[in-house]
């Protein structure tokens, strides 16, 4: 008795199951209008040949051409046109009486498809949703084609109306960013998931008629130009988190007042900090050798700027020589312009001579002591 | 000769002046002491003396004592003699000599207090022989603010100033000059533009220590030398301690 009430049920599943299945399968969401050369619909793992004959399109089919092509018109009477060596996956399309609970889910996985939006409204467009291996399209009431290579590379343009004019706008996005089409055969190129689409360039000189697979094989000049152009400013573009080499910020290294040109130091240049107090007389080495051009004078035994060993600033003020010292006392001499002088210092940490224009007729002797 | 001396005294006098004249020359003594003084001297003429011959700082020709002093001193001449103790506290000496050949010998301080003191000296002419002493170790002698310009050949000057807190300026045009200063104690400043050929200049600046407070907080010593010259000899001593003074 309960086996015969285990197998009535178990029947009763399976046909409540078939009929439901045979419903879905029934449920056609648009026909296959035209077709020429090799063309197939993939159906639950089952390949359905389209000799020309219109042929109902369902849910989840796979719509694929070899060397042919394929047109399929769905029930609000948007259309998909497959090139040949084309592959689109109808993913989800649901009608529903309300509009905004209708969807149009399609994958364009491979070669050339254009797709125009129905004329019928019964789908609003926010809610179609065209994708392809690298981007996602959503449409503004429009009519555009993709191509797409074995790598997933996607080329999008927008086609025109009867009128010539924009047949609305589409925006074209992935995880790198967005752009959006505007004009007649306005095109981005999206090369990876993750690398924002190109900005929008317009394809002169094209019909629709003309985009196919050759895109891929040889994209429109102005779609290579563009390419190279945002993969050079990319070149120069922070290149991401982990492309920072960390090791060559050297920037606090960098002392702006050493770099800055000697010729352009002066009174305010002083760096009374920079004195050094502290020094071993025995490493004092001899300075004669320094030389340096300062205006009318030729200076021996220091250079212009500071001078590390003598602590003298030297510099040039209106045309006269500025030599100046603060260790234990300022010194500050300024010798007119074109001056002769030999100065003759005696500190505690440096001794030397400074000459200028190498003569003696100013002699200035200093002897500092602590 | 020529002998033409005014003399234009201001102020509250406690001591009356004393003249004499020699044989050849005008001479002024002045004994004074009291404090707010006015005093003008204008003296036009050579070979006139102020103070008479007595070149110590003990002599006592010409005694200036007072605090709040003003001391304007004016000689267009030749040969004349200035010198004196002084005993300028809080005082303006102001000192304009047009000649040659004149000699002026001070000692401001020497044996009282010489503190907060401005003097001005503007000396026009050559071969003129200044010696100028001001403060003294043991006298009080702070905030010194003295100024000189010189223009003329072949002056010898020899001015130390032993007075914490110094600002010292002189301004030298000629050529021949020999120019000596000290400035000892405190904190020290000069400042030295000097045109001319064939100087000989000294400069001895000791910082030592600070008696008062500001401005001589902490002691310092300055040199700024400003030199246009074809021949000159500059000799420069500057010893900063507070050990020295």
């Amino acid at each position: 008795m309960l086996q015969s009430k285990l197998i009535r049920k178990t029947q009763l599943t399976i046909v409540s199951f078939l009929l439901f299945a045979s419903g879905v399968q029934a449920d056609s969401i648009g026909d296959i209008v035209e077709s020429t050369g090799i063309g197939q619909i993939v159906r639950n793992n089952e390949e359905i040949v389209v000799s020309g004959a219109q042929i109902p399109v369902q849910l989840n089919d796979e719509a694929k051409t070899g060397n042919g092509r394929m047109l399929i018109e769905f029930l609000d009477k948007a259309e998909l046109a497959l090139k040949e060596h084309s592959e689109v996956l109808i993913d989800e399309i649901y009608y529903d009486p309300d509009p905004s609970l209708s969807k149009m889910s399609m994958k364009f996985t491979m070669g050339t498809a254009r797709f125009a939006s129905g004329r019928l409204g019964l789908v609003n467009k926010a809610n179609i949703d065209i994708k392809t291996p690298t981007a996602s399209i959503a449409v503004r009431g429009t009519d555009f084609t993709t191509t797409v290579d074995e790598l997933g590379r996607s080329l999008i343009i927008l086609l025109p109306d009867a009128n010539g004019l924009p047949s609305g706008e589409i925006i074209v996005s992935n995880q790198g960013g967005e752009v959006t089409l505007k004009e007649a055969y306005a095109a981005t190129m999206v090369t990876s998931l993750d690398q924002s689409p190109t900005q929008s360039i317009t394809i002169n000189g094209i019909t629709p008629a003309l985009i196919d697979n050759m895109f891929i094989v040889a994209p429109p000049p102005e779609v290579e130009d563009r390419i190279k152009e945002e993969m050079a400013d990319d070149a120069e573009k922070d290149k991401g988190i982990l492309d920072i080499d960390f090791l060559e910020f050297d920037e606090l290294e960098k002392d702006e007042l050493e770099d800055s040109e000697p010729a352009d130091f002066n009174e305010l240049d002083i760096d009374e900090l920079s004195v050094e107090y502290l020094v071993d007389v025995l490493d004092i080495i001899d300075s004669s050798d320094l030389f340096d051009t300062l205006g009318e004078f030729d200076i021996k035994g220091a250079s212009r700027g500071f001078n590390d060993e003598s602590q003298y600033n030297v510099f040039l003020q209106d045309g006269n020589l500025v030599l100046y010292r603060n260790i234990n006392g300022v010194i500050r001499i300024k010798i007119s312009a074109g001056g002769n002088f030999t100065l003759d210092t005696i500190t505690p940490t440096w001794e030397g001579i400074i000459t200028g224009n190498e003569s003696e007729d100013i002699l200035i002797y200093i002897n500092q002591v602590n | 000769m020529n002998k033409l001396l005014s003399i234009f005294v201001l102020g509250l006098l406690t001591t009356p002046f004393v003249f004499a004249q020699a044989s050849d020359d005008n001479e002024i003594r002045i004994d004074q002491t009291g404090d707010t003084l006015t005093l003008y001297i204008d003296q036009v003429g050579y070979g006139n003396k102020i103070g008479l011959d007595d070149f110590s700082s003990s002599g006592s020709d010409m005694t200036i004592v007072g605090s709040s002093l003003t001391f304007d001193l004016d000689m267009i001449g030749n040969q004349n003699l200035i010198f004196g103790p002084l005993i300028l506290d809080s005082s303006s000496l102001s000192f304009n000599l047009t000649g040659d050949s004149n000699e002026v010998d001070w000692n401001i301080g020497d044996t009282g207090s010489s503190d907060s003191s401005n003097y001005n000296f503007a000396i026009t002419g050559d071969s003129n022989t200044f010696d100028i002493d001001q403060g003294k170790v043991g006298a009080s002698a702070e905030r010194l603010d003295a100024d000189l310009i010189l223009l003329g050949s072949s002056n010898v000057f020899d001015l130390d100033f032993e007075s914490d807190d110094i600002t010292w300026n002189f301004d030298i045009t000629g050529d021949s000059n020999n120019f000596n200063t000290l400035q000892n104690d405190g904190s020290q400043s000069l400042t030295v533009e000097w045109n001319g050929d064939s100087g000989d200049v000294d400069i001895n600046q000791i910082s030592g220590t600070c008696v008062g407070s500001a401005p001589c907080a902490t002691p310092n010593a300055v040199i700024n030398l400003d030199i246009t010259s074809d021949n000159a000899t500059i000799q420069i001593n500057q010893k900063d301690s507070a050990n020295d003074s």
